[in-house]
């Protein structure tokens, strides 16, 4: 029973970071339709940015570095859409080539990355007092901050696009970019609004799993790969679904290894991915949209 | 007449490029000549990724070894001169840096590493077919041996046999386990490492109740542990590198303290454990015992204690001075001489008569973390 439940909490950790992941690139996917394979290094650069001014401050609050790296995260992804991705929509560029675009984008900041920080996995050790026991799982104050900092993420986006007009304009662009332009909506500020969002998002997630469990240049794909999984499994464009795809590869991958061997951990996620494209390639929740 | 011009800058070109190459070649037959009175020892070492504090002190004890050797005469009157090369801790990595290593330095004598398996493992088939003879100071002779392409190749590592004793004591002194679970890594060293412990607890009757292998790439290992764990061992054996094994530990002690832990040595270093957090009390690791003598010298040079098995590439550059005394300087004698290089210290032992990859004879010994500090367990 006790391992039952701590299986249970180590899904919803693995969850918790796959949500506040595929949440943000719901929302980047939404304005600019093509899968950008460089937004999981925006996470790594988030958590070197903690692990670089931690180190040099190591008196300095935390909380602030964090939330620089948090600035920075959002700042960085706003300078790539600028730079590189607006120029290539403005070229009506095909998918095809905003895919080679992202990915050259991931492979030179890994390598940047690298060069500054070497590939050396790095990790901070958090001394806190005690670890929480729920239930006789033992779950530490980080991962309880990486649970509840998904929450309330998922939250503030939701209020973004129910109740602001930055929001309620990134919706009409996703739902129709010709037609937001006609009716006067800026589509560039709306879209280098998104990526800023969706670049702190990321950046978060990747600062709270490295001091979670460590992180290296070439995390970021990792966490794109699950995150992409649960973001199709949710159905594009359903913030919803990303969050009950998040639960389900977090869940399949830990109840997974624990049954089988853990050399099949990573292929789990893909293995369900698969059955969803064949199954339900529309995702979980099917949009009234789409089935029209 | 723009055609023509084209083919004609496409000649200049081509005419640049050889030009270009071939002067390259006689800048290196010129340091050839230059430097044919020193001895060349090529390193291939993951000086960033994941192998970084390996490389570090292997680095660190070679040069130590050098330095020592050079300041008293060289070998045969050559002074030995390193040339280091970054695998990056990746395969290809350390495939290129053999290739670079010996372009650049077409007349090396020795290639120096890799320090892991799975890195050393793609430059075999490399030494061999260039014919240059390369020794690793550290990886373990198992899963090399059966793919017969060690003629080159030579490891002064430690045996996986060389675990026998240290885990036959741990479970003589321990009668009452009954069940043991292996958590390793899924390569080739973590591999044959769970195999041995495996092997051993069989023999002394005690059940290996569950062994699940995890991939190097993954960092989270919490479902993993909770699964052997899951068995109520009484035991529990751990093949990772340090800050995983440590991740292991931390889970296990948290949920079931009753439970011993018996790790292979990558986490007990003092330096890595400062970096991380305190030493791991109760638990017990595998791990070769170095000479006071290294030990005391390195900590002079260096201002911090040897770990990782560095004293391996401190004594495989004096193996290497060895094996060139015995050739009495003939390059073409070197491959012949190391096979016969038989080289003993207080704690260490090698005898390439034995193998290109059972060189090392050296016995692992079996420590304990006892209030805070590391004992050795007799």
């Amino acid at each position: 029973m006790d391992i039952f439940i701590q299986l249970i909490v180590n899904s919803l950790i693995a969850a918790a970071l796959y949500a506040m992941i595929a949440v943000g690139f719901n929302m980047v996917y939404s304005v600019s339709k093509f899968f950008d394979l460089a937004y999981g290094t925006i996470a790594v650069l988030g958590a070197y940015f903690v692990f670089y001014f931690y180190n040099l401050f190591p008196d300095f609050s935390l909380v602030v570095i964090t939330a620089g790296g948090i600035f920075f995260g959002g700042f960085f992804y706003f300078l790539i859409q600028k730079i590189f991705y607006q120029k290539f929509e403005e070229r009506k560029s095909s998918n095809v080539v905003m895919l080679v675009v992202s990915l050259g984008i991931m492979t030179i900041t890994q390598a940047l990355v690298a060069i500054f920080f070497t590939s050396q996995f790095q990790t901070i050790y958090l001394n806190f007092e005690s670890n929480f026991k729920i239930l006789g799982a033992v779950i530490t104050p980080i991962q309880v901050i990486l649970i509840f900092s998904s929450i309330f993420v998922f939250f503030l986006i939701f209020l973004f696009y129910k109740f602001t007009s930055i929001g309620k304009k990134a919706k009409a662009l996703a739902d129709d970019p010709f037609m937001s332009e006609i009716v006067g909506i800026n589509t560039k500020r709306i879209r280098a609004i998104i990526f800023f969002i969706a670049g702190a998002v990321v950046a978060f997630a990747g600062i709270l799993s490295f001091m979670d469990v460590g992180i290296e240049p070439t995390s970021g794909f990792t966490f794109l790969l699950n995150s992409v999984a649960a973001f199709i499994i949710g159905g594009p464009g359903n913030f919803l679904g990303s969050l009950v795809g998040a639960v389900i590869i977090g869940f399949v991958e830990n109840f997974g290894v624990f049954f089988i061997s853990g050399q099949w951990k990573e292929a789990l996620t893909f293995i369900v991915l698969i059955l969803f494209l064949i199954f339900r390639p529309d995702g979980i929740f099917k949009s009234k949209k789409q089935n029209k | 007449m723009n055609k023509n011009l084209k083919i004609l800058a496409g000649i200049i070109i081509i005419i640049l490029i050889i030009w270009g190459i071939s002067s390259m070649n006689e800048k290196d037959s010129g340091n050839l000549n230059s430097e044919n009175e020193t001895i060349k020892i090529g390193a291939i070492m993951g000086f960033t990724g994941i192998a970084s504090q390996w490389a570090e002190h292997h680095k660190n004890a070679m040069e130590l070894a050098v330095d020592e050797i050079n300041n008293s005469g060289g070998v045969l009157g050559k002074e030995i001169e390193v040339f280091f090369e970054d695998s990056r801790s990746e395969s290809k990595g350390a495939v290129s840096s053999f290739n670079k290593l010996t372009f650049s330095h077409p007349d090396v004598d020795f290639v120096f590493g890799e320090l892991w398996n799975f890195l050393a493992g793609p430059i075999i088939p490399i030494a061999n077919e260039k014919k240059i003879t390369t020794i690793s100071p550290s990886i373990i002779n198992s899963s090399l041996g059966d793919i017969n392409l060690d003629k080159y190749f030579f490891t002064a590592g430690h045996r996986v046999e060389s675990y026998e004793n240290p885990l036959n004591m741990f479970f003589e002194k321990n009668k009452d386990l009954k069940k043991i679970t292996i958590l390793n890594l899924n390569d080739s060293w973590g591999t044959p490492v769970g195999d041995k412990v495996e092997e051993i607890s069989n023999k002394n009757n005690v059940e290996v109740v569950l062994r699940d292998q995890v991939s190097i790439e993954l960092f989270d290992y919490r479902s993993n542990v909770l699964k052997i764990i899951a068995e109520e061992p009484d035991v529990v054996f751990v093949a990772s590198y340090g800050f995983l094994e440590s991740q292991v530990v931390e889970i296990i002690k948290e949920k079931n303290p009753e439970i011993k832990i018996m790790t292979s040595n990558g986490i007990f270093f003092e330096e890595l454990s400062k970096k991380i957090q305190p030493f791991h009390e109760g638990v017990f690791f595998l791990d070769w015992k170095n000479d006071a003598e290294f030990e005391e010298k390195y900590l002079e040079e260096y201002g911090m204690y040897p770990m990782f098995e560095s004293q391996n590439s401190y004594e495989t550059v004096n193996i290497i001075k060895k094996a060139i005394e015995i050739s009495k300087g003939d390059p073409d004698k070197y491959l012949e001489s190391l096979k016969k290089v038989k080289y003993q210290t207080k704690n260490k032992s090698y005898d390439f008569s034995k193998g290109n990859l059972d060189s090392n004879r050296s016995e692992a010994s079996l420590f304990k973390v006892e209030n805070g500090e590391i004992i050795l367990v007799e």
